[in-house]
């Protein structure tokens, strides 16, 4: 999160929590995620598919971490496959066709992973980078907005 | 006759046609996207261009079958490398229809040819003509785009259940028209539309996009309800009147209903679904 004056650190008590949760909701935001000294806050709303049956909200506050954080090269690994533009999301090449790629999977630079279809322009989107799928993140056939997350990664 | 690439190569370049691809002509292919794509992924420039006397697996959008009987249709693919952000993609598809618009009115005098939102093309209802684009992305980069399309030119044997329509009926007593001219004329027109949407973007092409356009007015389902089409966009997706308010859509999420087609069974849970499409369009019922 980017801004000019340090922010000042979040107290989260029940009443800031329920203005945070509703602010969010009204302005459309599906995720955040803040962290100081003494805490760290994530919250994402809506039913991502592939996610477990999603309650309205998750609420995670991680008491402030006093061992290292979870090791980052975790992190670092996995890659986020986004779609580049609103369009129809599709597995396969046609409805009869075999998945692209499927959830475990090894996937190669240059590897068709799904096709995005734009005003009838079918884009072929391609793995940069040697990888297991860990996650499919939409349901075949359902729209996509520009930059939303298609699979998740674990980089080779 | 066989499709003669020279030809077809010496009629664009006498046009105009600049592109620094050359015509390949061959018997028979799976899909001359297929070829297309493979050039591509060789390094073929823009503009190389493959013609097929005849598909085994002609296809359209999301693995259809294109059907053509051998000589009757121009089946050509051609290789576009246009200097494009990948977002900026999508609405090539639009340019690609005018620029088929734009080629066949001539040769169609006597009939309507109009633009069925994003590039589908209609002589006097039923398709004439049909475009499959497809691209392939990594990362940042557009390698290539590969525009198919389909025009036909005689009826030939298409199987009665298929409501197309060919460009031979809109020109009664004229000479029936030549592949390679068909093509040389959709070559400049392409490479003229491209290049005025790299410059000028969509804003330069929505007056005549709008003109030709096809579906203002006609109805549509979407979403499990019927909608109708008030206009492209200004962005190029169409917009849609519904019962919630203006719409725009990108993708293949509509299904026109035919123009003459009844909605009364279009009640509670029961959406329509076009099963022939234009024109000749039959519905069934399917419950959500």
């Amino acid at each position: 999160m980017k801004t000019d004056t340090p922010l000042a650190p979040l107290r989260i008590d029940r009443k800031t929590l329920r203005s945070l949760l509703r602010l969010l909701d009204e302005k459309g935001v599906t995720e955040f995620e803040y962290e100081d000294e003494q805490i760290r806050l994530r919250l994402s709303r809506g039913a991502r598919p592939g996610a477990a049956p999603a309650a309205p909200a998750a609420l995670v506050v991680a008491p402030p971490s006093i061992a290292a954080p979870p090791p980052a090269a975790s992190e670092e690994d996995v890659l986020w496959v986004t779609s580049p533009f609103v369009g129809t999301f599709y597995r396969a090449p046609s409805p009869d066709a075999p998945a692209f790629c499927e959830v475990g999977g090894a996937v190669k630079p240059g590897q068709t992973l799904c096709i995005i279809e734009a005003m009838k322009l079918m884009n072929e989107i391609e793995a940069d980078a040697a990888g297991t799928i860990l996650e499919v993140l939409v349901e075949n056939g359902k729209s996509v907005e520009f930059g939303q997350r298609l699979f998740k990664l674990r980089r080779a | 006759m066989s499709f003669d690439a020279d030809a077809a190569l010496r009629a664009a370049r006498a046009a105009g046609w600049s592109w620094p691809g050359v015509i390949h002509g061959v018997e028979v292919t799976s899909s001359t996207q297929d070829l297309a794509r493979q050039a591509a992924a060789q390094g073929a420039p823009q503009g190389a261009t493959f013609v097929a006397e005849e598909q085994t697996q002609g296809r359209g959008r999301q693995g259809r079958p294109w059907v053509a009987p051998r000589g009757s249709a121009l089946l050509a693919s051609v290789l576009l490398r246009p200097e494009l952000e990948i977002a900026a993609l999508p609405p090539l598809a639009l340019v690609v229809g005018l620029a088929l618009h734009d080629a066949l009115v001539p040769l169609a005098p006597g009939g309507a040819l109009r633009i069925k939102w994003p590039n589908d093309l209609l002589l006097d209802g039923r398709k004439v003509a049909g475009v499959l684009i497809e691209s392939s992305l990594r990362g940042e980069r557009v390698d290539g785009v590969v525009v198919g399309f389909g025009v036909n030119l005689r009826e030939g044997s298409l199987p009665p259940e298929i409501p197309a329509t060919s460009l031979q009926r809109a020109r009664p007593g004229l000479e029936p028209l030549r592949r390679e001219d068909v093509l040389a004329a959709v070559l400049v027109r392409m490479e003229q539309r491209v290049a005025a949407y790299l410059r000028g973007g969509l804003a330069t092409l929505l007056e005549p996009l709008r003109a030709a356009d096809g579906t203002a007015g006609r109805q549509v389902t979407w979403q499990g309800g019927v909608a109708t089409v008030r206009a492209i966009g200004d962005d190029g997706r169409l917009v849609l009147e519904t019962a919630t308010g203006p719409v725009a859509v990108a993708a293949g999420e509509v299904q026109f209903l035919p123009s003459s087609a009844s909605l009364s069974c279009a009640t509670g849970s029961v959406a329509l679904r076009v099963l022939a499409g234009e024109g000749q369009g039959r519905c069934s019922t399917v419950m959500r």
